[in-house]
């Protein structure tokens, strides 16, 4: 049995390497009779591209997160919200609490969760303005990926959501088309941002998990004594991204450091007070997300 | 082994349909989706095309391609290249074979604007044939020189191929390409205008005398002001930042349409069918592009990059040998296809053999593949560069083709001194500090 | 039936043409907005590359109606005359037709059927719609291209039109 595994990451990116370390770990413990394919770099195409591929039975699993996955499954809303988790620690604890309901809700979606990674906390940065409160934000643009909660939750905190792809943002930044982005400090390093940015306030508005589905045709395919080894690796899988990232990022702020970014811890409260109204209506809208949100929220009590 | 099978059936299958003259997008699709028949089931293969024509195509710099073309076109009917003929007339003008000089630099300086090479050998050979014959140059030299020359608009900027390139290769900076571009785009009109002079040379052909005051030369340097502005306007936008590579290309369309009003030489009518022209081309240019997506996908899903590398890397690990097979191997494949659907295809095979394996910049490459497909343009078998120059220059490719072999030999030690030197294509991007 | 084709095709090209317009507009509309009214819109990128996709596949489709619009490599073929030519045009013909039929019909419809209850990033458009396209552009490619293999193998038949 062969699968194959795409991730829109590239290959030197923490889920592509733990996801090859997972390929191996697999073949080794099935004795050969599973292998996994890792297709890194997005060559199969963008995430939703993918996911379609993988309802369709072209692809057996996909590295996506949960702006994509709300498509086809409602309860990954939930993950969208701003300042849903309190730090990295609440993120694991509330994971672990809600991940099963999580990923094996709505089978007729034609996928289950497998596994989660996290994708560290989106902050603010800046090429001048020091961001220390939403009052800052007013009248800035800062860059959002294409995505529509994002875009809105990013306006909610008082800056214009200025939507440019990936490729192009640099020269945005530099040439001042946007004051800013948004996102973990990786990407400072892996968008050569650093050249630009000087400010990265801590204020964390996003935490949103990385997700690893695997189609349900192809789980009923592995017996028991693989299924098992498939939720072991998977464990594994979510331990050794946290690793890779967790030195990735101490790097990242080390190296923009050296290169005159100056980062900030900020008071969270006033952003969080601006975003309350987003919990508001996804309970009025979507109550299997909601009652999900209650879940991470206790668990991190 | 399916990889192999893949390969197997792929290859014989796109030349047969290549040869048999069906639409090349038609033999793209079809001899792609019959090799994945191998590995994935009839439905899914079916699903899987009809997403990759969508999401093929589903990128906001696709845009840049109709608008540059958009651009061209207006300025092709808006009299804008014979401005810039006078002007080049004026610089080489006392070269021997004069006309052949200012043929080069004309469609150095349209080429610029339109970065199409068909657009430009269609509007400068067309306009300076007449001419040249005139002045007793044979047909078929004139034809080649511009023909030689008609490509330097895919390398310098602002360029369709060049976007192109950046888009397939997920995203190297448009900035940094057309900056790239910009010397090796030189090189190679320079070549062309010092093969020109020895061939000018041995047949005695005239130089122009000038017999214009300074006050009419300052007067055809005035007229061709507006033209050269767009250079001004939409590369110092996009070097700038005012604007992105899309938003400059639109912005092209948006000048070069007040400049055919100023020098009022585009109807309303003539306007009208430029547009439903270029709506139409554009439809076959990206159809072919989301086709070609279609096999890039099924290259990549049958893992077939990575054999390519593998064997390449078999052949030899020494770097200057394998870009030197790199090079020929697309030569050849130049000579039958154009540089659009190459670009397509070889960009997922061989970037990662040469930024990942050889650490080469992604802009460097970039460039030395356009330059590379460049050559391709003007070669026959297939050449749309050749074709429209021949057409233009009312003569015949046979008779081309003798004085088009020392420009490709030329043109081949331009590419290797791109390829080998990388600072060439490299020192104006670091300048501006991409 | 020619009338109806003459209408259909004219129809199809002026809707392009719009199309081209509509994007040069919105593209300059989108730097203005930044700059002018410093407030870039939300749903200039979305529109224009949904725009650009219905242009390229109404575009394609049209250019199957005509001889030799889509590129293509006619060196060999035009070596012959007579009936190897119309084997030749035959098998074009048939290519044209068996890719339409699997890859934009039949995958365009289950396209548009996987897109049912997904909606677009920044306008909420239903993607089912917007996918309509691709089985639509395989219908009129058909369509258009049966009409122009008619005319074609008529033409070499009676050695006429450069045949
Ligand atoms: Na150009
Ligand atoms: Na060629």
């Amino acid at each position: 049995l062969t699968l194959k595994v795409s991730d829109s990451h590239n290959n030197n990116h923490s889920t592509v390497v733990a996801l090859n370390e997972f390929s191996s770990a697999i073949e080794e413990r099935t004795g050969g009779d599973v292998e996994v394919q890792v297709f890194g770099a997005g060559v199969l195409g963008t995430e939703s591209e993918m996911i379609n591929q993988l309802r369709m039975g072209i692809l057996d699993m996909v590295r996506t997160a949960p702006t994509d996955l709300e498509k086809f499954n409602p309860v990954y809303s939930a993950f969208l919200l701003p300042y849903l988790f309190k730090d990295a620690a609440g993120v694991e604890k509330a994971m672990n609490a809600v991940k099963d309901d999580v990923f094996h809700s709505h089978p007729d979606s034609g996928f289950m969760g497998l596994a989660w990674n996290t994708a560290g906390a989106r902050s603010f940065y800046t090429v001048d303005k020091e961001i220390n409160s939403p009052a800052d934000l007013e009248g800035l643009k800062i860059r959002v990926p294409n995505s529509r909660s994002m875009t809105q939750a990013v306006e909610m905190l008082g800056a214009t959501a200025t939507p440019v792809p990936w490729g192009e943002v640099y020269t945005a930044l530099q040439q001042g088309i946007v004051d800013g982005a948004e996102g973990s400090p990786t990407s400072l390093i892996d968008g050569k941002f650093v050249e630009v940015i000087r400010h990265f306030s801590f204020d964390r508005h996003f935490t949103i998990p990385d997700v690893l589905i695997i189609s349900t045709k192809t789980w009923d395919k592995l017996n028991d004594e693989q299924k098992a080894i498939f939720k072991e690796e998977a464990e594994n899988y979510t331990k050794r991204v946290a690793v890779l990232e967790e030195e990735k990022v101490a790097k990242a702020i080390e190296q923009s450091k050296e290169q005159g970014v100056t980062f900030k811890d900020v008071d969270l409260d006033p952003f969080k007070a601006r975003v309350m109204p987003l919990y508001d209506e996804l309970r009025a809208n979507n109550e299997e997300a909601a009652e999900i949100v209650s879940r991470i929220e206790a668990a991190q009590e | 082994m399916d990889t192999n099978l893949v390969i197997m059936i792929l290859l014989p299958l796109f030349l047969v349909f290549m040869f048999s003259g069906i639409p090349i997008a038609i033999g793209i699709g079809l001899s792609s989706l019959a090799a994945i028949l191998v590995i994935l089931p009839f439905d899914m293969v079916a699903f899987q095309g009809a997403q990759k024509m969508f999401g093929g195509i589903n990128s906001f710099g696709m845009l840049a391609v109709p608008f540059f073309m958009l651009a061209g076109n207006i300025m092709n009917h808006g009299g804008i290249a014979r401005k810039l003929i006078d002007l080049a007339l004026m610089f080489g003008g006392r070269m021997p074979g004069a006309l052949a000089h200012a043929n080069v630099m004309g469609n150095m300086l349209f080429g610029t604007l339109s970065g199409s090479g068909m657009a430009c050998t269609a509007a400068i050979g067309g306009t300076m044939a007449p001419i040249q014959k005139e002045k007793g140059y044979n047909p078929a030299f004139s034809a080649a020189i511009n023909i030689a020359s008609g490509p330097v608009g895919m390398l310098i900027p602002p360029s369709g191929l060049l976007i192109l390139f950046s888009i397939v290769s997920g995203g190297v900076s448009v900035a940094g390409l057309f900056m790239g571009g910009w010397i090796p785009g030189i090189l190679w009109g320079v070549a062309v205008m010092i093969v020109a002079y020895f061939m000018a040379k041995k047949h005695n052909l005239p130089t122009e005398k000038s017999d214009r005051t300074f006050g009419q030369k300052l007067k055809v340097f005035w007229d061709a002001v507006p033209a050269l502005m767009l250079i001004v306007i939409v590369m110092g936008g996009i070097v700038g930042g005012v604007f992105t590579a899309t938003e400059g290309a639109a912005v092209a369309v948006v000048y070069s349409l007040l400049l055919s009003f100023y020098y009022r030489t585009i109807s309303g009518k003539m306007l009208l069918k430029t547009l439903s022209d270029t709506a139409l081309t554009t439809g076959v240019i990206l159809f072919l592009v989301a086709v070609s997506s279609l096999m890039s996908w099924i290259m990549a899903y049958a893992q077939i990059p990575q054999m390519i590398g593998e064997t390449l890397l078999q052949l030899t690990d020494n770097r200057i040998v394998l870009l030197l097979i790199i090079n020929i191997s697309l030569l050849i494949l130049g000579t039958f296809m154009d540089a659009t659907p190459a670009i397509l295809i070889f960009t997922p095979i061989l970037m990662p053999i040469c930024t990942g394996m050889f650490g080469m910049d992604p802009i460097h490459f970039g460039v030395m593949m356009i330059f590379n497909l460049g050559i391709g343009n003007i070669t026959p078998p297939v050449g749309c560069v050749l074709f429209v120059g021949a057409a233009v220059g009312d003569t015949k490719i046979e008779k081309i083709i003798p004085f088009l072999l020392p420009v490709f030999a030329v043109l081949f030690g331009v590419l290797l001194l791109v390829t080998y030197v990388p600072s060439l294509t490299l020192f104006l991007p670091r300048l501006i500090g991409l | 039936m020619v009338k109806f084709r003459n209408y259909l095709e004219k129809a199809v090209l002026s809707l392009i043409t719009v199309f081209l317009v509509l994007l040069v507009v919105m593209a300059s509309w989108q730097v203005f907005a930044r700059y002018i009214l410093n407030a870039p819109p939300q749903f200039t990128d979305e529109a224009m590359r949904f725009t650009m996709i219905w242009l390229v596949y109404l575009g394609a489709a049209l250019a199957f109606g005509i001889t030799d619009r889509h590129m293509s490599l006619g060196l060999f073929k035009d070596m012959f005359k007579g009936r190897t030519r119309i084997m030749f045009e035959v098998f074009s013909f048939a290519c044209v037709l068996v890719f339409c039929l699997i890859v934009m019909i039949k995958g365009g419809i289950a396209l548009v059927l996987i897109g049912e209850g997904q909606y677009s990033d920044s306008m909420n458009l239903p993607m089912n719609w917007v996918y309509m396209i691709i089985p639509f552009s395989g219908f009129l490619s058909v369509l258009l291209k049966t009409q122009n293999f008619v005319e074609v193998v008529k033409d070499i038949r009676s050695g006429s039109n450069g045949y």
